[in-house]
């Protein structure tokens, strides 16, 4: 399944170290301000609207 | 002596019970922690095959939670957040026109916010909208505008159950419309105030779209401005529905079909003129980017033209790449991005069909392999390898297509094998007919040609008898037993083809 040579490993591991960091700086920088749910948020919205 | 610890990793692991029943954060800190040890110990044992694989599938399966949880968040001042701030759903907003305007019996445009307007004062905001302005006027990409008008969610147009076109919206950041009425006040402070290249983009866009309505009819030029430039939104109803009925609409998009077609087409031109191979496919791909940009860069787009790039790269680095793992780094790539494409409908069909091409295509060929040698013609083979690719693509996205349009088409079969070659050509002229300009008289009436031809045969397709079947309800268990069924007809034909010969693959 992973019959990968060295160089291709670091490559795998350097693509995982960025989406971890990309990911975990994407939400850190919105600040867990909310989770979206699609579905109750626009229940919510007609309700009041 | 060895200690007797149980009580230790019991009471860790009652630890980690707590902390994941606290709340989505302390499951995000958790699976954060549990990443980067991952990450770390996969990179010290790297030298460990096996170890090293469980490693990293544990590893790429935690990244997917985080990066569709990233994805998942609002910023504190999102729209979602200031809206429940809101006492009425008339508002004023700023905010810069973020896309191509489209222009119906109303100017539509996504509109990415900057300010709105609440209780008097103005306050930052983050976000996109859709808009739906109703009233004269000349808005471009890049425009600084103040708007007023009534947010709401988007309205549902499915009768389908199983699309939704909130969903559809909220997949691409978008969960309000704002309806800008005739006598609403609107202000265009200034103008591109965006990306100075994809103005450019879309000043040659709309040039292009608008060589092809004056040298066409309104019908086929609506047909070229698909195939060509991706705008979809002036397809007469009829046409839809013979494209629709014939399991052809796929040409109707800008698909892998008509990136792949403009690429192989752009590739033989250049490899005529002297320079390294390597020097073409660099070439091919930045056209592949540019002419993704070109085609308003939607997802289905996008999508294509990051297969194209992958097996365009795959050849430039010369290594022996199986085709299914350059399809599935396509899939990998257009997750990162965006996880929520899982759900698209068009990536499920697009990854499908190609999908379906590869693993089936080259069985079918064994199959006719006697036939073909005992008849030895050009035109016979084509018509073989046509009709293998159309079984193999039809045999891939038949369950989706039953499950989400009702609808099964077996003439797609037959309608396949004339509707690709046809495209392929229209395409072709096309281009040629917006590259060279002083011909483009000449191109046009082989367009007509060629897109009548076309219409014609799909409306004839049509009519036969057990052309499409309408279903009444198919559900998702109905499909799961499907693909059960094509994967079976796919290991019998495996097997089938290594008792032929050792070459089938």
């Amino acid at each position: 399944m992973f019959n990968l040579t060295q160089q291709e490993r670091i490559v795998l591991l350097f693509i995982a170290g960025v989406i971890l960091v990309g990911s975990l700086l994407q939400i850190v920088s919105k600040q867990s301000a909310g989770f979206r749910d699609f579905l109750e948020l626009t229940e919510r919205i007609e309700t009041k609207l | 002596m060895r200690r007797h610890l149980p009580f230790v990793w019991i009471v860790i692991v009652f630890i980690g019970g707590i902390m994941t029943h606290v709340g989505q954060i302390a499951w995000l800190s958790v699976l954060a922690i549990s990443a980067s040890l991952l990450l770390a110990t996969a990179f010290f044992f790297r030298r460990e095959q096996k170890l090293f694989g469980v490693l990293m599938l544990c590893l790429f399966l935690i990244l997917g939670w985080l990066c569709t949880h990233s994805r998942w968040l609002f910023a504190a001042d999102h729209i979602y957040f200031q809206k429940s701030k809101m006492d009425s759903s008339q508002i004023v907003a700023r905010g810069i026109v973020d896309g191509e305007v489209r222009s119906t019996n109303r100017l539509s445009f996504v509109f990415s916010l900057k300010e709105i307007e609440i209780n008097g004062h103005w306050q930052r905001t983050s976000g996109k909208i859709l808009v739906n302005l109703f009233q004269d006027l000349k808005v471009r990409y890049g425009d600084d505008m103040v708007l007023t008008g009534k947010l709401h969610a988007p309205f549902e147009f499915s009768k389908s159950k199983k699309f939704s076109y909130r969903k559809y919206l909220g997949r691409q950041g978008i969960y309000f419309v704002l309806s800008v009425k005739k006598i609403a006040k609107v202000q265009i402070l200034r103008h591109n105030q965006s990306n100075p290249l994809l103005t450019q983009l879309y000043t040659w866009r709309h040039s292009a779209s608008a060589t092809l309505s004056k040298h066409l009819r309104p019908y086929e030029a609506a047909l070229m401005q698909a195939m060509v430039l991706g705008e979809r939104t002036r397809i007469p109803q009829f046409l839809k529905d013979i494209f629709a009925k014939t399991g052809t609409a796929h040409i109707l998009a800008i698909s892998g079909l008509n990136v792949g077609i403009v690429v192989a087409v752009l590739f033989l031109i250049l490899r005529m003129l002297p320079g390294p191979i390597k020097l073409t496919y660099i070439l091919t791909l930045g056209f592949v980017a540019f002419y993704v940009l070109l085609t308003g860069a939607s997802p289905s787009v996008v999508r294509a033209g990051i297969m194209a790039a992958v097996f365009l790269a795959s050849f430039m680095i010369e290594r022996e790449t199986d085709s299914i793992n350059s399809l599935a780094f396509a899939a990998f790539l257009l997750l990162v991005i965006d996880p929520q494409n899982f759900l698209d409908i068009g990536f499920q069909l697009s990854f499908l069909s190609v999908l379906a091409i590869l693993l089936f295509y080259s069985y079918f060929m064994k199959l006719c392999e006697p036939f073909l040698k005992e008849h030895p013609n050009i035109v016979l083979k084509f018509l073989f390898e046509s009709f293998a690719v159309s079984l193999a693509a039809t045999l891939g996205v038949a369950g989706l297509i039953a499950y989400y349009f009702h609808m099964v088409t077996p003439i797609s079969l037959v309608a396949n094998i004339f509707v690709v070659p046809l495209s392929t050509l229209a395409l072709i002229l096309g281009i040629g007919m917006l590259v060279l300009d002083w011909f483009a008289p000449l191109f046009a009436i082989c367009v007509r040609l060629v897109l009548n031809g076309m219409v014609w045969i799909m409306a004839f397709c049509q009519q036969l008898p057990m052309a499409y079947i309408i279903l009444k309800d198919v559900n998702a268990w109905s499909v799961i037993s499907y693909y059960c069924f094509v994967v079976l007809l796919w290991l019998f034909l495996r097997d089938i083809a290594a008792s032929a010969g050792p070459d089938a693959d």
